[in-house]
């Protein structure tokens, strides 16, 4: 590595971790609490498994879940819920320019390249919270390494290791599997397409040949684009410099059609799901690289075009970057919730009862000792997802009957209503489905009222 | 005619275009549109504190605005100078007239023809749907239109000198942080592209840099700025969030008189032109315009733009192609034995012209001046502000919204400013129902959701509503505080419906 190119790296790596430990030092300071919804996954789990004193029995039920496991082991688990990310944006960072140095990009595509991963609100995403890609992607970029550097057997355990964190990441390593043999050129013509293809319908048929479950082109950008309100996703600018970067990159002369088939591949799986989103975010980042490098390294027949757009392109980037930021912010789990839950903890009877609430909230309110009637893990995985569909029904319900017997069959007990559910999130007006029950029927009681917060009791009606 | 006696021809008739348009629209103290009304409230804003008003607490009982603010600055800077009407109605006409110069421009470079450029610039600026829109009204639209016009212009001419770029990017500036319409130049722009591909006609290099160069420009400001109402809108942020019950009153529209007010001549001759050189010759600076046409047009039968624009465009973007199809037949007619009666005919189709498709141009004038707000009107919108409490919110049609806002400072219930604004499907039909209805416990259930206490009985309303009054208006529950041009329905306070609690 040049000198030159070895400064470039590290500058770009101390302002990464310079804004990372920014945010979340204002996050931390503003009360906004630490932890998003998700992580109170990883909190509930090595809570229990600490306070079974680290129990075969615990171990063997969270043995699926090696995250929260390492996290219990750790002892401090909330303090290195914080501190792992930093580790890893030094490692994340590392591995993906030792790849794309073996991925032969030139030196100015390297950086480009980088610079857009920096930027990515998906990486930022990745590197501010714990979460399952921010341990992950070390593994396969690691086992990915050790294939092109010779050392199949380190790359096949990095691989195990990935596959135990999370089974769906097989598709992923084999995508980039198929890249390391096609780069290291022991693969017939035509055989990516075949194996290709032999993916693909592996994936169908372990989803049961069924569609993405996001409904249309709207849908998809609500859920994966940052800018127009995912919670975590792509810029619209990281799309739109990937974009310029393939078409500049399928009209070049001497092209190599991989890349673009495992893109096409890594979003074919990130409709399905989004955790894929992660490794189609490092393919799109080859082609946004290899657009910057191509608009600014190009011939133009207009200087002041070039320059313009060159600045325009950059400023899209740190706009995306910078709204995620922001919004990300602000996001919750917000003290008045957190509040809640410390409530729950010691005000209420949890034994047996289920709460109902929002699935995005499931975690949360579970980090208190209690069981939730739907949470994100459900919403992820499960096929039907009956228990979304029924409870968003019941939420809209005006019909007491309807709502008493979907309570008392489920042996809900609790509903935690927060103001995200209240504006927009399930109700737009105050007395809307639900809300007019609880507010006007003797079956429910308020436990619960403060800075927005509700919790309401279901008093099973005899008879 | 020579060039120096057209440009003579061309600045008289901008001088008089320009005075025709200061003198109609100084007839009247007041504006045509609600629209205007938001939009000086805006520059007054800018004005008094130097910022646009972001948050108001009066339209829709309180909401956040978003809009593009170059044009309100703009006119705010001259209404910081001059009297705030007359400046503004000023400034107005004068960006307006620039549609002829910007027309002429287009026309000259592509027929190479000053006469017909110089006569179909004029009939160009006599589109009805142009000025019905423009003159004595604050629109965006008085500065995109010719802007538009301009930039393609710029465009055809950056093809042969690299130069125009320190006119157009300029221009494509301004335009863009003006409005979000500006997105037909984008569509135009993109379907150009396509057209020449597909056509195989060789494009330079530079045209695609400046392409480049105005989408992520349009995109990065919009983004922006528009942020928060795509993540709350969705696509329909294009259409303006606007209700579909509202879209269906926009595009009300007469077929036979929109075609008459394009113009049957220019249509004609026009879509010949489109025929002429998308499937036989081809040629690249007409292709822009063929663009344009076809961009608006999808925009408008999809009803993603509103139809007084669409309009407009359309009408605009037919008068320069047919000027090609004019320039084409006299070019013909040279090469015939009928070349000797070319100027005579010349003059009799342009004579022609200029009665079928310029005087109705020139009658929209008095007219457009005529559907202005009236003196009384105005003056009992003022006496509610004088004689209503601070902070009441007044009833009245989604298109007397901002007039409230502005003679009444009062809040309403809703206004045409649907872009962030709160389920305006449901207050429109709310709105609806407190005027239609005949049952007095509906209209006080409705009012007391809103916390409304008067109704607004105007013009307007009547007509909308085909009503003379309120039709639960006959007892003590709503009482006439105000009869005058207007009538002014006070609900009494006593007057409640019990809530429905178990």
């Amino acid at each position: 590595m040049k000198t030159e190119e070895m400064q470039k790296l590290v500058f770009c790596l101390i302002i990464f971790i310079s804004v990372i430990f920014a945010y979340n030092f204002f996050r931390l300071k503003t009360d906004n609490g630490l932890f998003t919804y998700d992580e109170y996954k990883y909190i509930e789990k090595a809570q229990k498994i600490i306070s079974d004193n680290y129990s075969g029995k615990s171990i063997n039920e969270n043995i699926l879940d090696p995250l929260s496991i390492v996290l219990a082991f750790t002892g401090e688990y909330k303090l290195a819920m914080r501190l792992f990310p930093y580790l890893f944006i030094v490692i994340n960072l590392l591995l993906l320019y030792a790849l794309s140095r073996k991925a032969h990009m030139s030196e100015n595509h390297r950086i480009y390249g980088m610079i857009y991963v920096l930027l990515s609100p998906l990486f930022i995403y990745i590197h501010t919270t714990f979460n399952l890609p921010l341990v992950l992607l070390p593994l396969i970029l690691t086992g990915t390494l050790m294939f092109l550097y010779n050392s199949p057997f380190f790359g096949l355990l990095f691989f195990l290791l990935a596959l135990w964190v999370n089974p769906w990441s097989f598709f992923v390593i084999a995508t980039f599997l198929l890249f390391t043999f096609q780069r290291l050129k022991e693969t017939r013509k035509g055989f990516e397409i075949f194996a290709m293809l032999f993916i693909v319908l592996i994936f169908l048929l372990l989803k049961g040949f069924s569609l993405p479950s996001t409904e249309n082109f709207l849908q998809i950008g609500k859920e994966y684009i940052t800018d127009i309100g995912a919670a975590y996703g792509i810029g619209v600018f990281g799309i739109i410099s990937a974009a310029i970067g393939l078409i500049l990159f399928l009209r070049q002369k001497e092209k190599q059609t991989a890349q673009v088939w495992f893109f096409v591949l890594l979003l074919f799986f990130s409709l399905y799901d989004k955790f894929f989103l992660v490794f189609f975010d490092l393919v799109a980042a080859y082609f946004a690289g290899f657009a910057i490098l191509k608009i600014m390294h190009g011939n133009w027949e207009s200087g002041i075009l070039k320059n313009y757009v060159t600045l325009l392109l950059f400023c899209g980037l740190v706009f995306s970057c910078g709204s995620y930021l922001n919004k990300s912010y602000k996001a919750g789990a917000i003290y008045e919730e957190r509040i809640s839950i410390d409530w729950v903890k010691t005000n209420l009877n949890l034994d047996g009862n289920l709460f109902l609430s929002h699935y995005d909230f499931g975690y949360l309110i579970s980090s208190s000792g209690a069981v939730t009637f739907t949470d994100k893990d459900y919403y992820l995985n499960s096929k039907e997802k009956w228990k979304i569909i029924e409870s968003n029904d019941i939420f809209m319900s005006r019909d007491l009957r309807k709502v008493n017997s979907f309570l008392k069959k489920n042996d809900i007990r609790y509903i935690w209503i927060n103001r995200a559910m209240k504006n927009n999130l399930i109700w737009t007006k105050s007395d809307e489905g639900m809300l007019f029950i609880l507010k006007n029927s003797a079956s429910f009681r308020k436990r619960y009222d403060y800075l927005g917060v509700e919790i309401w009791e279901f008093l099973q009606p005899s008879g | 005619m020579k060039l120096r006696a057209s440009y003579g021809v061309l600045t008289v008739f901008f001088v008089l275009y320009f005075a025709a348009r200061l003198f109609f629209s100084l007839q009247s103290d007041y504006f045509n549109s609600d629209t205007s009304y938001f939009a000086l409230r805006e520059i007054e804003h800018i004005k008094a504190t130097g910022k646009p008003l972001i948050h108001d607490t009066l339209s829709y009982s309180g909401r956040d605005f978003v809009f593009m603010p170059f044009y309100y600055y703009f006119l705010a800077f001259f209404a910081k100078f001059f009297p705030e009407v007359i400046a503004i109605k000023v400034i107005n006409s004068l960006l307006a007239s620039a549609i002829i110069p910007a027309m002429f421009l287009c026309i000259n470079k592509l027929i190479k023809n000053t006469k017909i450029a110089v006569i179909s610039s004029i009939i160009g600026s006599l589109s009805p749907f142009y000025i019905t829109m423009t003159l004595n009204d604050i629109t965006p639209y008085s500065v995109v239109i010719p802007g538009m016009i301009l930039i393609f212009f710029f465009f055809m001419r950056l093809d042969e000198d690299i130069e125009i770029l320190n006119y157009l990017i300029p221009v494509t500036l301004a335009i863009v942080i003006s409005s979000p319409v500006v997105f037909i130049v984008i569509l135009a722009l993109l379907m150009f592209f396509v057209i020449c591909y597909v056509e195989k006609i060789a494009i330079k290099k530079v045209l695609f840099e400046y392409s480049s160069f105005f989408i992520l420009f349009f995109f990065w400001t919009n983004f922006i700025l528009y942020k928060t109402a795509f993540q709350k809108h969705g696509i329909s942020i294009i259409s303006g969030n606007i209700p579909e019950e509202a879209i269906r009153q926009y595009f009300n529209i007469d077929i036979g008189q929109t075609f008459l007010s394009i113009g049957i001549i220019t249509s004609i001759l026009g879509i010949y032109s489109v025929y002429k050189y998308t499937a036989g010759k081809k040629r690249k600076d007409i292709m822009v315009f063929i663009s344009l046409f076809f961009s608006v047009m999808v925009l408008f039968l999809a009803r993603l733009i509103e139809a007084q624009l669409a309009l407009a465009l359309l009408s605009l973007s037919l008068i320069i192609l047919s000027s090609q199809a004019i320039n084409d037949i006299f070019e013909t007619l040279e090469k015939t034995k009928a070349a000797k009666y070319s100027k005579t005919i010349f003059f009799a189709l342009m004579a022609l012209l200029i009665v079928a498709q310029g005087l109705p141009g020139i009658f929209a004038f008095p007219q457009t001046i005529k559907g202005g707000l009236n003196e009384k009107y105005v003056s009992d919108l003022i006496w509610i502000k004088e004689n209503t409490p601070v902070g009441s919110v007044i009833t009245a049609t989604v298109q007397e919204g901002n007039l409230i806002t502005y003679f009444s400072n009062r809040k309403n219930i809703a206004d045409t400013n649907y872009l962030l604004a709160d389920d305006p499907k449901e207050r429109l039909s709310d709105i609806d129902n407190i005027f239609r209805t005949s049952l007095r416990v509906e209209a006080v259930m409705t009012l007391d959701k809103y916390g409304s206490e008067y109704i607004l009985l105007s013009e307007k309303s009547k007509n909308e509503y085909n009503i003379e009054e309120l039709k639960y208006s006959g007892d003590n529950c709503f009482n006439i505080v105000l009869e005058s041009y207007v009538k002014l329905y006070k609900k009494d306070e006593s007057c409640k419906v019990k809530s429905y609690e178990n």
